[in-house]
């Protein structure tokens, strides 16, 4: 075969080749675009608040009842909860007495030491990972157990009192130490080991009234629960609601009702509650 | 061989002759008939390739889905909205879709976009769970058609795990979740 003709054997292979990709690759075209986006509001996360101890009472055979308030979470409440038994009131080793998943808040411990103090503090969880214990609380052993509840008063603002918007922070101010919007007595044959409060504001008349919770630092659209908010205990002996003045009682806010519910607790889970209602004009 | 050249000579000798006659006669001036046409087009204009979310163009201002938000959220509750992608323009196009998160809130918050799905579910009550209701997941490889005034719906829905770290806690500094989508022209 002479050199001329492998040239045009070779030149139409490459003629059969590329015809035949170029038919299977689709030409570049410049086509058109466009975008657009879309972006959200603002997403925020939620926390877990610190859950009041629990209550806790025990059985001449020794069982321990407990229960607690549940524990705000984000706009709801924890998910689960675990009791754990401590050996001391404070360091110590503990085991989990008991667990539930809400709304149940109350569990029983059957393994309390019989004639040990037994200290309990609560696990509220949220999710996986979210959690937050309380502060451990005392059950004695079962026949000397303390039957006695704690004496607990409203010091200022007793039930009934009505001031103007504008003077009542000076008011409380006269009637409660600094940094609480109100304040009280406790007293126990044993000790008070906790007073836990409730003040709800309502504002406005008819289906426009608005009710609203302090929570220590501000007024809450949120649902409030006694049990929920942990007043301030000064030497077991008085206890304030913590806050500011000025937010509590905005000199020109006007016209409101507000409903004062305290609780306090001794070791053995002896509870009294006592409750103020005052206004301002 | 001196025969034969001069034959040669002699032929060239001719053709030079004929050429030098005709190239005579072709120098005389000939004024031929002309005519012109001209042929005018219609007119021409581009049409666009317009992507609309909800009606908006999104572009170069984001469209702000607002009732895509949630505030103190904890783990296991999640927002959702549905967004309408529209084919506004002149042609048909295919889009892809792409999410971006932003703010302290970025690591742990899930972002689904679904086509062919809307929103249900609660943001009211605890625990708040939005969610979507079936379609088709949507990312950044995934190619949908829309043809001219063709309308898909999107859901969008944003969660916070179950098993979110106890770190993110209390990020009261809005986060964001922008989801993007990147339009281009198909031929048929």
């Amino acid at each position: 075969m002479s050199r001329a003709t492998l040239v045009v054997l070779a030149l139409l292979l490459g003629l059969g080749v590329g015809t035949t990709l170029g038919s299977r690759t689709p030409a570049t075209l410049a086509a058109f675009s466009d975008s657009a986006a879309a972006t959200s509001g603002g997403l925020t996360s939620g926390a877990i608040a610190k859950p009041t101890s629990p209550v806790g009472s025990r059985s001449l055979a020794g069982a321990v009842t407990l229960s607690w308030a549940a524990t705000p979470a984000g706009t709801g409440t924890a998910g689960t909860y675990r009791v754990l038994r401590w050996s001391a009131p404070t360091g110590g080793t503990s085991v989990q007495a008991c667990a539930t998943t809400a709304p149940t808040t109350t569990c029983s411990d059957a393994g309390a030491p019989l004639l040990a103090t037994a200290y309990y503090s609560l696990v509220a969880t949220v999710g996986a990972a979210w959690s937050k214990e309380s502060d451990r609380v005392a059950v004695p052993v079962a026949g000397s157990s303390d039957t006695v509840a704690p004496a607990l008063s409203v010091g200022f603002p007793t039930t009934g009192t009505s001031f103007s918007s504008g003077s009542m922070s000076t008011k409380v101010a006269a009637g409660c130490p600094a940094g609480g919007v109100a304040c009280g007595s406790t007293s126990d044959n044993v000790a008070t080991t906790a007073v836990t409060y409730r003040l709800e504001r309502r504002s406005g008349a008819g289906p426009v009234s608005v009710t609203e919770c302090w929570n220590g630092s501000a007024w809450s659209g949120a649902t409030c629960l006694l049990g929920q908010q942990p007043a301030t205990l000064v030497g077991g002996t008085a206890w304030r609601v913590p806050g500011l003045l000025e937010p509590a009682y905005p000199n020109a806010f006007g016209a409101a009702a507000f409903t004062l519910t305290v609780r306090a607790v001794d070791a053995a889970g002896n509870a009294t509650t006592a409750t103020s209602t005052f206004s301002t004009t | 061989m001196a025969r034969r050249g001069r034959a040669t000579k002699g032929w060239a000798a001719l053709a030079l002759a004929g050429g030098l006659v005709l190239g005579a006669g072709s120098q005389g001036t000939f004024a031929f008939w002309s005519d012109t046409d001209t042929v005018a087009s219609g007119s021409f204009t581009t049409g666009r390739l317009d992507l609309t979310v909800d009606g908006a163009q999104g572009n170069p201002t984001a469209y702000a889905a607002t009732n895509l938000a949630l505030a103190t959220m904890v783990p296991g509750e999640s927002v959702a909205a549905t967004l309408t992608v529209r084919n506004a323009g002149d042609a048909p196009f295919t889009f892809r879709a792409s999410a971006t998160k932003a703010g302290d809130l970025a690591t742990p918050l899930v972002v689904e976009v679904l086509a062919g799905s809307t929103q249900t579910g609660d943001d009211a009550t605890y625990p708040r769970t939005e969610g979507c209701s079936g379609g088709t997941p949507l990312s950044p490889t995934t190619a949908t058609r829309l043809d001219v005034a063709a309308s898909l719906t999107l859901c969008v829905k944003v969660s916070l795990p179950f098993e979110t770290a106890d770190t993110f806690q209390s990020k009261t500094t809005p986060s964001t979740v922008s989801v993007a989508l990147a339009a281009t022209q198909v031929a048929a």
